[in-house]
């Protein structure tokens, strides 16, 4: 019988659980919540919550991304949004993102400053992204590049403002003792 | 570094970042100002110009085309109780949109025909794909439109193979000329679905005058001339089909040659 080493694992199975839950939750969240603002990024005010908080709630490098992976996946496999098969790159950018923000702002997402550049971030990154695809599957550089300004400007206004969502529910979490954290942000149970 | 500097340097970042996208937009504004898009050929809007045969008439059905209940392909006097010849021409181009035009580009689709030895009549009705359901005119009431073109060659004695319709929602068609071989992979075809909940026939129309927003029935024996495909609302199409059904067994020597173009309707 051939030995296995034990290795520690370095997301434990509630941690992954959570996570896929939280990627389900984007994919449900983009489905059910169909605004037809036709405001580049206005997704981005719902999408960033459960990556933020999931992000928050983990506070491990790669988290974000996971959850980002899970939300792309599962929006590739379905096809509703215009970009299909490639929104796993899109989503995966934007948890990707929110994952550095987590780990830059030591995970302190329910301090509003830090809520707000996570969601900017994620969505900024997503809309970077979106710009990449559109460039490689043929769009002219002109038509991507003509809306960059104002398409950014929207991106950052959304994310922020679901940063912001993010960053009050964080702080209810750890207030109601969901998230046990002590005075410096660090995680209580890590001890 | 404390963590209110790095949300200091965040937030300049963010603020670098949009000076950056908002200096890519000018600079393209800028590129647009001197190459305007009016001097340019979208490849888009490029015409479509296709030809066919009797062969190319690869369904049959009696007096009825798609929709979700059976729509008559023709009516009074043109409703005879024969069989018609059909095919569906995918047209190929940019679809006609006449909904807001911030949303998209409105204009309609102009088609140039020629007949060549026809007999009888050849119906030209159109199709559309918007989302999930398809759309098609009316021949009826108010909004009817349609093309009847009426020749005086003598009819052939057969059609190629032809697949009789016996549905007329929910089904598999075939392009114009393209047959299933059970031999070949699955040919490309389009799937009709007419949403039974919702309606589908008062946004497409046939037109020679193009201030007739809902189109109009013409009655002709031009056997070349050409007509306008137009839109008047509804979502934005993304696949456009011509129906060309005719009412008898066309000559060896029937061709139709249909040159297809859309136009903007602003600028």
């Amino acid at each position: 019988m051939i030995a296995v080493p034990s290795a520690e694992k370095y997301f434990t199975l509630n941690e992954i659980a959570l996570m896929s839950l939280m990627g389900g939750l984007v994919f449900v969240m983009k489905t059910a919540l169909r605004m037809p603002l036709g405001i580049p990024g206005h997704t981005g005010i719902f999408l960033v919550i459960p990556v933020i908080i999931g992000v928050a709630i983990i506070r491990k490098p790669g988290s974000g991304t996971y959850i980002g992976l899970v939300s792309g996946v599962l929006l590739s496999f379905f096809g509703i949004s215009g970009m299909h098969v490639f929104d796993v790159f899109l989503y995966t950018a934007l948890g990707a993102s929110i994952d550095a923000a987590g780990y830059v702002f030591r995970y302190r997402m329910e301090s509003v400053p830090f809520g707000v550049l996570a969601g900017i971030a994620g969505n900024l990154a997503k809309m970077v992204v979106n710009f990449a695809v559109n460039l490689a599957i043929g769009v002219p550089l002109v038509v991507v590049a003509v809306g960059a300004g104002i398409s950014s400007i929207s991106h950052v206004l959304f994310g922020a403002l679901g940063g912001l969502i993010s960053a009050y529910l964080v702080a209810r979490l750890i207030k109601t003792g969901v998230i046990s954290r002590d005075a410096t942000g660090a995680d209580c149970n890590d001890s | 570094m404390d963590l209110s500097k790095r949300a200091a340097l965040g937030f300049a970042l963010v603020v670098l970042l949009l000076g950056g996208f908002f200096a890519v937009q000018i600079t393209a504004e800028e590129w647009l100002t001197l190459n305007p898009p009016d001097r340019m050929t979208p490849v888009i809007d490029s015409r479509e110009t296709v030809s066919f045969g009797k062969s190319d008439f690869n369904y049959l059905s009696w007096k009825y085309r798609p929709y979700k209940e059976p729509l008559l392909i023709a009516t009074g006097g043109d409703q005879k109780d024969s069989p018609w010849y059909l095919m569906f021409v995918n047209t190929n181009v940019t679809p006609p949109y006449g909904g807001n035009p911030k949303l998209g580009r409105t204009g309609y689709v102009r088609v140039d025909y020629d007949l060549h030895d026809l007999a009888g009549t050849a119906a030209f009705h159109v199709l559309a794909l918007t989302g999930s359901s398809w759309r098609t005119n009316r021949i009826e009431g108010f909004g009817s439109s349609a093309l009847f073109v009426r020749g005086d060659a003598e009819p052939g004695t057969s059609m190629g193979p032809t697949t009789e319709m016996t549905d007329y929602n929910n089904i598999q068609v075939l392009p114009a000329g393209v047959r299933e071989n059970p031999e070949d992979t699955a040919p490309y075809s389009y799937y009709i679905h007419f949403d039974p909940a919702s309606g589908g026939l008062n946004s497409l129309h046939i037109t020679r005058d193009l201030s007739r927003v809902k189109g109009e029935i013409i009655d002709t024996t031009d056997q070349s001339g050409s007509f306008n495909l137009t839109s008047s609302g509804g979502p934005a199409i993304d696949a456009l089909l011509l129906l060309v059904a005719v009412d008898e067994m066309q000559p060896d020597t029937f061709s139709l040659s249909l040159d297809m173009q859309f136009i903007r309707s602003e600028g």
